[in-house]
């Protein structure tokens, strides 16, 4: 079988040479089909790739920007991580955490008001950065906008110091952290004010701004929560007969702060049950501290419930301070302290169980002196972890010590698409499943639309030239076998199966469309020189006008090839002899 | 003497389409193992349609008998009935045809053309053969030339080179000196017997050439002579 197809091929290769100019005119006539088609597709190609580059300078045009919708669960992230059309996606904090000021670490004169937007791997803006908690001293690297560089005077490498402002008990007060310019964005690549951080440091950002103690990024004080996280609060007198005072303070709070009073079972105790938002801890601490110790109120059965997440691996007891074993020292921290006596009680412990690699529980074993009733007394600091924990997940992070709400949800999100194409897909998917979004969908059609009746155009030219190409191979192809039937019928004559001569002939066709092809590519090649050089005025440098790339170029082949195979079959099935003998004699 | 290895009896052979058909009747016909068979006559009395139904290049339309026995011990008994594939098979396996003008491939040289049968014959080349067939066909210095650089003589040789190189049980010849003067044709039917004795092939020539027939056959067969034809014209 090897050697009659290598016969065969020989014989292919042995006919073409002989026959030379006949191969040189098919191929030829190939190249004048294949040239001008190459040019034309190549000039549409080059136009429309000096359009898409321009437009691609900027990097926002691929960019899809959540608006303010409803909470986006996690889910919905991982399966657009999944998604081919999305080039890189992270979600977003609430837009009144994402503001901010900066100033050069050397400079402070030169604060400026600038927004934050969150990064990740792969971002093609941010530049992709990771915050390790580790960083703190050296600084959390960020990627700054040409604007912001700019204006304050910085380049990479320097370091910079990034503020949050929040209200604690009605004051503005500030926190900062250290970061370091990893980047500075070139003008096109973005016109914002803004600096990029990582997702994890923007969401302590917004933590920070609600409140919570972010050791991080050096913030320690947690704003004491709202009274609405307690169940309630215990009062307990600190000496005796003061309780018609206490009593007459407690009616003018119920009525003006909204409050239940419900008498202990135990003389010098009540508690005080919110009924409402709204109430500040510090106010009504603060009033009835006159009188006693006052301390909130946790129901156990509830915090039982509530999970911890992201510690993982083995079992976790969190013995440090503010959570875990309470001693004097907690209680002697505590604003307001005035009950010693009750410090030196074990009140409860805390524990955390793990459940699996990112979900802990948290359990709390309640002292034996409180397990007859409903509920322990707990420092405000740790009600405030544990309301938070009541409410939803909280994520411990053992390297950095933050305890922090776990975000499950999030209010917006930057995604960039893979190429312009997939821009509207992605948008119509986001709308699809509710979520409003906001893109450059105008710049890119007017592109995408050009490219479109071009290729139509194109596909017609194509069309035409394919046809005329094919027609003059199978004339050439099949004058050449008419040429050649008295050599054919003797093959048949001798036994040789039509295949062989079959194989012969399309390997004829093949080579000739393979020359024709390799002279239009260095036709195409000088042809596009040319059309460049004249082009030059108009082009930006390095760009091009006749471009066709590595996979059109294999196209065309494919289809000068395919086109070439058709003719030969064409051609060939003329070669059919119901008697050989006569045609070897006559012909 | 030995059993025949090809026969044919009552067989119609017909050529042609439908309205101007030449058509013959075939009485019988026998080949032996090893014998020249000159089949000779006047144009149009059938030698070539009898040589081309001997060498299974065209079918009978009908036949009592169409026997075919190989040199393995196969035999066929209604050649003329076997499928088409089989036929082709047959052809390039016992058979070696040699063409009135050489029927050459004119692009291939002629150590390429002669290999041609043996490649398609799906036997081994056996070198001591192909080497004797050069020798004797005075073919030795020419294996790297194309037909064009050749003579006429030299053309017909690279043919009956090519119709043996394979050591086929049937050799089929039409008119293999009509291209040559009447001296090259002697060479060349010498060269062709010789060939062909040592193989101990059958072989079937048609000429016009009656004085070649009578010398370098063992048997000739007149089709224009009525009293001894086996073929009739229907």
């Amino acid at each position: 079988m090897r050697s009659k197809i290598l016969w065969s091929l020989r014989f292919a290769i042995s006919e073409l040479r002989s026959e030379w100019l006949f191969g040189v005119g098919v191929a030829m006539a190939v190249c004048s089909v294949l040239t001008p088609t190459a040019l034309l597709w190549g000039a549409k190609s080059g136009m429309i790739q000096t359009m898409r580059n321009r437009m691609l300078k900027d990097p926002a045009i691929l960019e899809i920007t959540g608006q303010q919708n409803s909470p986006i669960g996690l889910e919905w992230f991982t399966q657009m991580r999944r998604e081919p059309m999305v080039a890189f996606i992270t979600p977003s904090v609430a837009n009144i955490s994402l503001y901010g000021n900066v100033y050069p670490e050397s400079a402070p004169d030169k604060l400026l008001e600038i927004a934050y937007l969150p990064t990740d791997t792969g971002d093609p803006i941010g530049g992709g950065l990771k915050w390790n908690p580790l960083q703190k001293e050296e600084g959390i690297p960020c990627t700054v906008t040409s604007s912001v560089a700019e204006k304050i005077g910085v380049l990479e490498g320097d370091r910079i110091i990034i503020e949050s402002r929040r209200f604690e008990q009605g004051k503005s007060v500030t926190g900062s952290f250290k970061g370091v310019v990893r980047k500075v964005l070139k003008p096109h690549e973005s016109t914002l004010r803004a600096i990029y951080l990582p997702l994890p440091v923007i969401e302590r950002i917004e933590h920070y701004k609600s409140g919570y103690a972010v050791p991080s990024l050096g913030w320690i004080k947690q704003v004491i929560p709202r009274l609405e996280i307690y169940d309630a609060l215990r009062v307990k007198f600190s000496s005796a007969g003061t309780e018609g005072a206490f009593a007459a303070q407690l009616d003018q709070l119920a009525s003006s702060m909204k409050m239940t009073v419900v008498a202990s079972a135990q003389k010098d105790e009540f508690e005080i049950r919110p009924m409402g938002d709204g109430i500040e801890y510090l106010d009504v601490v603060k009033i009835l501290n006159q009188f006693g110790h006052a301390a909130p109120l946790v129901n156990p059965r509830a915090q039982c419930e509530a999970k911890f997440a992201g510690i993982g691996g083995e079992k976790v007891v969190i013995r440090s301070s503010p959570i875990g074993w309470l001693t004097p020292a907690d209680f002697a921290a505590m604003p307001n302290q005035a009950s010693p006596d009750h410090s030196s009680k074990r009140l409860a412990q805390l524990e955390v169980r793990s459940v699996d690699a990112n979900l802990s529980e948290l359990a709390i074993e309640v002292g034996p002196e409180f397990t007859g009733t409903p509920t322990i007394e707990v420092p405000p600091s740790l009600a405030g972890v544990i309301g938070a924990a009541k409410r939803r997940l909280v994520q411990y992070n053992q390297e950095s010590g933050d305890l922090l709400p776990l975000r499950r949800t999030y209010p917006g999100f930057r995604l960039h698409a893979n190429t312009l194409e997939d821009v509207k897909p992605l948008r119509i998917l986001c709308e699809k499943q509710g979520i409003e979004v906001r893109t450059n969908e105008e710049r890119i059609q007017g592109v995408l639309s050009l490219d479109a009746v071009l290729g139509k155009f194109l596909v017609f030219i194509v069309i035409a030239g394919g046809l005329g190409g094919a027609g003059a191979l199978f004339t050439s192809l099949y004058l050449s076998i008419e040429r050649s039937r008295r050599q054919f019928a003797v093959l048949q004559i001798l036994g040789i199966s039509r295949v062989y001569v079959l194989m012969a002939v399309l390997t004829q066709a093949v080579v000739m469309v393979f020359i024709g092809f390799l002279v239009s590519f260095f036709l195409f090649q000088v042809g596009a020189a040319i059309l460049t050089a004249l082009s030059q005025l108009v082009l930006e440098p390095g760009a091009a006008v006749c471009v066709l790339n590595l996979t059109q170029w294999t196209r065309l082949l494919f289809v000068a090839v395919a086109l070439a195979v058709a003719s030969g079959l064409l051609a060939v099935s003329r070669l059919r002899f119901r008697d050989p003998a006569i045609v070897a004699r006559c012909e | 003497m030995d059993a025949p290895i090809l026969s044919i009896r009552n067989a119609e052979l017909c050529r042609g389409g439908k309205n101007d058909a030449f058509r013959v009747h075939l009485s019988e016909l026998v080949l032996f193992k090893g014998e020249i068979l000159s089949i000779v006559g006047p144009s149009g009395c059938g030698k070539s349609t009898l040589m081309d139904v001997i060498g299974l290049l065209l079918q009978p339309q009908s036949a009592e008998e169409f026997g075919l026995t190989l040199s393995c011990g196969t035999s066929y008994r209604s050649v003329h009935r076997c499928p088409e594939p089989l036929v082709m098979k047959l052809r390039r396996q016992h058979f070696g045809y040699i063409l009135q003008s050489g029927g050459l491939i004119g692009s291939m040289s002629v150590k390429e053309n002669i290999l041609t049968a043996s490649k398609f014959s799906d036997r081994p080349l056996d070198l001591d053969w192909y080497a004797t067939l050069l020798r004797i066909l005075g073919l030795k210095d020419l294996s790297s030339r194309k037909p064009k650089e050749l003579s006429g003589g030299q053309r017909q040789r690279v043919a009956i080179a090519r119709a043996l190189v394979h050591k086929p049980r049937f050799v089929l010849a039409d008119e293999p000196t009509a291209a040559v003067d009447a001296r090259l044709a002697e060479e060349v039917c010498e060269a062709f017997r010789q060939a062909a004795k040592q193989l101990e092939a059958t072989v079937v020539m048609v000429t016009h050439n009656r004085e070649i027939a009578e010398r370098f056959s063992d048997r000739i067969l007149d089709l224009g002579n009525a009293t001894t034809s086996p073929v009739s014209r229907i």
